[in-house]
């Protein structure tokens, strides 16, 4: 999982680089083709090429309508979103240097979560537009709790795991008291929680968009220290790094990104996990290449889940979020098979 | 170096999105819950604006199109003779009591109450969109690029404020007079009602107390009078077994156990079945236990539609609720006028 | 000396849970009540005890207890001191195939649910131990715990889709996400109390084998035991004991983590003595987490779970901060 430095011809490094480049743009290229090919689905049908005909203004006002401010807002989402989530779960693997360590896991989606359950269920007057603040406010302080408690003259890559999926399962348990208690608005507190796009709409994406433009670049900026840290502690401060520093910075971004995601579509179980885990396999660990292609991928699996959720019951909106736990399962399933 | 203003510009970014943030939250509007008007309110066909739960809506004209996202709002709509385009029926039709559903007929489907779709709403092009307060909150804003949209008080509501959602409606689509006429006709019904019930206890009123309870398998979940269901059989005399302190946000419904429910132990027992089977009722009813409730001593334990019961929460509905209790407890059956659609503004 | 505080501590709350409810039930019916062998009484205050009260207890107890047990000997097989049915995922799989078949196949009997129970439990297992040895490194704790995390978030997010799409009562699902004993009958305890002391048994039978396994793999082997075996038999012994308790009580939390710890802390690591101590320790514990349970809310009950998820989770990160774990 970490990068080893070992001494390779200049050849094979240009030639994996190439190929990794290719796998990404393959990933991406796949990525915009699942993109046409799901433009018109959903409860209202709109076969191609009317459909990409009516994204540029073409053809009847309801096909238009549809396309542009129903479905476009969507599949932008899901690129945008899926992209992040993922992205912020290969940092996360990269700081805690565990490949099953993601932001489901060290409680910062949950942390979102609990704080727009609560919003939800306790002041249902509030503004809506108050809930991406409550996750990105609960995700940024599950992280601190999860920090400081893990801190004791310091913080190791397993105790962040391990108290962060002590302190997830708190705010589970927490979750599932203020739900009980409330029991009246549960149905919409539960959709939402299960992770779904199917409210999104363009002011939705222009919310989201200026986090993803901030956070994703310093992702990267990041990610080429996190190639030093890969190389453990010791080595990693002889090259000048401040280790606990560097870790601390970088897992933020990747907190508050990910709560950005759960503030826009939920908790969306596994992109955080199966993105990087399948890029890793794919194009190797150096994150370079390992955040593209885990943002590809992770797009790809938010666009194929969401498209089921609204394609295959219409008008039933399946939530993304179920279309996801119901694909990790084979996943799972498959890596046993192999290590078997 | 680098770091540093690596970190300038995280706290730079950090700031502009939750300035962006705080703008977008003070730009929301939030109207205090509005205050019960009994008459039809100023000009009648010109504009007029309607205060609902969660902010007011501003209507020119009638409404021919309209949208409705709970089951109340459709036994609204329907006894003003108005058939809504679009229902959220949880993709069953067979949930909207059938009387209604005949006047409805024709509906397109949008989805379940939770989570309806927006774009088949849209397809709709409706003029008008009637959403519940508590399940579309977080909705609203989509809702309202779509169609003028108006969110009232559907799922927590008691009997009586239930009416106020129905003048409401009755505003909404300009049959102000005609919904007003209608509300009449159900005080009349439930002056009926009562009158039976107290005809049959022979003037004294109904002394038993009557417990309404939803069952699963799991879950043995009883409404107390701040609940839709026993604040109308309050309404016609007959008195609920679980009460509940009013409070701004008390919980109207109570799980009970074979346990509790022996020392609250009601006189009547209406009793909504939800598969999976064996619901919880049907467990109790094998212990000895269950022999002992005063309910089924007397024989006075009744199996309802849980459709009609606690999901509809109508006008049509809540009558024949009355007349189903009515006509269960003491076999007597008292007549609901069927509505004659007005189409007159008075 | 520690065998007697929670004998006491147990048989305290035991007789606590069958004395409180919602009627004041005076000492010598609640005696009659438990001794009661058949339900010819009229007496409904005793009737009460017998057939509502005790078997509350009786089943908070084995619950409890079972999954205390199985906490035991998951840690000691795993050798991973978070290890516990509701965090290795074990849970989260009976559970969803219970919640889910009896949601699809109502007229499932108990006994074929709680088979149904094994197999979601078995099936858990072994996804989460697939997805911990796949990849580099070995089976460490840390990567053991998340893959547990991981399979439960996953299975849970499954069965909340699921019953949300085809359910017609959200709150059915409360009871399968957080468990509880409110509703207990006798029927529960006869189907659960065979299999539990089934899978009791067996741990008995292996803690002298789980003591030398303590020492270390190598050793253990170079003593001639055979440590594939102990595993197997231990994972079937998880899975009768977690298998039972979540078919009838649903996915409780925390007690089979907390409850091991305590005790190895109070008298050392003899499995021996740790296994009935576990026993009586885990008992008691949901034993007064139900009796909370019923005073939680004002006027109706709260799942019996909620109380262990809520007080188990401060002590898990606890745990999981102070252990010296190897990577």
């Amino acid at each position: 999982m970490s990068a080893t430095p070992v001494a390779v011809p200049a050849s094979v490094v240009v030639a994996k680089r190439r190929s990794a480049a290719v796998v990404i743009a393959i990933l991406f290229g796949l990525a915009l083709v699942v993109s046409f090919a799901t433009l018109g689905l959903g409860a209202v049908k709109v076969p191609q090429p009317e459909a990409t005909k009516a994204l540029f203004g073409f053809g009847t006002v309801d096909e238009v309508r549809t396309v542009r401010d129903f479905e476009l807002p969507r599949i932008l989402i899901a690129w945008l979103a899926g992209g992040s989530l993922a992205i912020a779960g290969a940092v996360v693997q990269g700081v805690i240097r565990n490949p099953l360590a993601s932001p489901d896991v060290i409680g910062v989606t949950k942390g979102a979560g609990l704080a727009v359950v609560i919003v939800l269920l306790a002041y249902p007057e509030a503004a809506v537009s108050y809930l991406p603040v409550a996750a990105f406010v609960g995700g940024v302080a599950a992280m601190a709790i999860v920090y400081v408690l893990a801190y004791r003259g310091g913080t190791t890559p397993i105790r962040l795991a391990l108290v962060g999926i002590a302190v997830s399962a708190m705010f589970e348990s927490i979750i599932r008291y203020v739900m009980i208690d409330k029991q009246q608005a549960v149905g919409t507190a539960l959709v939402w929680l299960t992770g779904s796009l199917a409210h999104v709409d363009m002011t939705t994406v222009w919310e989201f968009l200026p986090w993803v433009l901030v956070l994703v670049p310093l992702c990267v900026v990041y990610a080429l220290k996190l190639d030093l840290l890969g190389l453990g502690d010791d080595l990693a401060s002889g090259l000048g790094v401040a280790v606990e520093r560097t870790r601390r910075i970088t897992l933020l971004i990747a907190v508050l990104l990910a709560s950005a995601t759960v503030a826009v579509m939920g908790t969306i179980a596994f992109v955080g996990l199966i993105g990087p885990h399948i890029a890793r396999r794919l194009v190797g660990s150096r994150h370079a290449v390992l955040l593209p292609a885990s943002a590809g991928i992770g797009a790809l699996l938010v666009l194929v889940a969401d498209a089921i959720g609204r394609g295959i019951h219409p008008p039933v909106e399946i939530p993304a979020g179920m279309i996801t736990a119901l694909i990790g399962a084979p996943y799972f399933v498959y890596l046993l098979a192999r290590s078997l | 170096m680098k770091k540093r203003i690596g970190g300038i510009l995280l706290l730079l970014g950090l700031c502009s999105l939750l300035v962006v943030s705080a703008a977008a939250g003070a730009s929301a509007k939030q109207k205090p819950r509005a205050k019960f008007d009994p008459t039809c309110g100023p000009a009648l066909g010109a504009q007029r604006t309607v205060d609902g739960t969660l902010g007011s809506v501003t209507i020119k004209g009638t409404p021919k199109r309209v949208v409705a996202l709970e089951f109340s709002f459709v036994d609204f709509l329907s006894q003003i003779g108005v058939k809504p385009v679009g229902i959220a029926d949880d993709n069953d039709s067979k949930r909207i009591t059938p009387p209604v559903l005949r006047l409805v007929d024709g509906y397109t489907s949008v989805g379940t109450r939770a989570a309806p779709s927006l774009e088949k709403i849209s397809s709709l092009h409706p003029d008008l969109i009637i959403a519940d307060a508590d399940r579309h909150a977080t909705i609203l804003r989509q809702l309202q690029n779509i169609a003028p949209t108006i969110a009232l008080d559907s799922l927590k509501q008691a009997y009586l404020p239930n009416l106020h959602s129905a003048v409401l409606v009755g505003r909404l689509m300009n049959k102000c007079g005609a919904m007003r006429v209608r509300v009449a006709q159900d005080k009349a019904v439930m002056a009926r009602m009562k009158a039976a019930v107290l005809k049959a206890t022979g003037g004294n009123g109904e002394k038993r107390e009557a417990m309404f309870v939803v069952t699963t398998n799991k879950v043995f979940n009883v409404h107390s009078d701040l609940a839709y269901t026993p604040s109308l059989l309050k309404a016609i005399g007959i008195p609920a077994s679980l009460v509940v302190k009013p409070a701004k946000d008390a919980n109207p419904y109570a799980e009970l156990t074979m346990e509790s429910l022996l020392s609250n132990n009601p006189g009547i027992m209406f009793v909504a079945q939800n598969p999976p089977h064996p619901t919880t009722d049907e467990n109790f009813s094998k212990s000895p236990l269950w022999n002992q409730l005063s309910a089924v001593k007397d024989k006075k334990v009744y199996y309802v539609n849980s459709n009609l019961w606690s999901k509809s929460r109508g006008l049509l509905a809540g009558e024949m609720i009355a007349q189903q209790a009515v006509h269960l407890l003491y076999h007597k059956f008292v007549p609901i006028t069927l509505p004659k659609v007005a189409g007159k503004n008075t | 000396m520690t065998a007697v505080l929670l004998t006491v501590l147990f048989c305290v709350g035991f007789v606590w849970s069958v004395s409180i409810g919602t009627e004041p039930i005076g000492l010598g019916d609640i005696l009659h009540g438990i001794v009661l062998t058949s339900s010819s009484t009229d007496s409904v205050p005793q009737l009460v005890v017998h057939l509502i009260r005790l078997p509350r207890a009786l089943l908070a107890a084995m619950v409890g207890g079972g999954l205390a047990v199985a906490g035991v000997v998951m840690q000691s097989i795993t050798r991973n001191p978070l290890g516990a049915p509701d965090i290795l995922g074990v849970s989260a799989g009976a559970a969803v195939a219970v919640a889910l078949a009896s949601t699809i196949w109502p007229g499932l009997a108990g006994y074929g649910l709680i088979v149904l129970s094994f197999g979601g439990a078995a099936l858990a297992a072994a996804l989460v131990f697939g997805l911990a040895r796949f990849g580099r490194g070995g089976l460490s704790p840390v990567r053991l715990a998340l893959a547990g995390v991981t399979i439960s978030i996953l299975l849970f997010s499954l069965m909340q889709g699921i019953l949300i799409v085809f359910s017609q009562d959200p709150s059915l699902f409360f009871f399968w996400l957080v468990g509880g004993v409110n509703y207990a009958e006798w029927h529960e305890v006869r189907t659960a109390a065979p299999w539990m002391a089934i899978g009791f048994l067996l741990a008995m039978l292996l803690a002298a084998r789980l003591n030398v396994l303590a020492l270390g793999d190598d050793v253990a082997k170079g003593l001639g035991q055979n440590v594939g075996l102990t595993r197997f038999v231990g994972s079937i012994s998880v899975v009768l004991l977690a298998g039972a308790a979540v078919a009838v009580a649903g996915p409780v939390a925390f007690i089979g983590l907390i409850a091991p710890h305590i005790v190895r802390r109070l008298v050392g690591y003899n499995h021996f003595v740790v296994i009935p101590l576990s026993l009586l320790l885990g008992a008691a514990m949901f034993v007064y987490a139900d009796i909370a349970s019923r005073f939680l809310i004002e006027g109706g009950e709260t799942p019996s779970g909620i109380v262990t998820a809520l007080l188990g989770a401060p002590l898990f990160i606890l745990l999981a901060r102070r252990e010296k774990v190897a990577s």
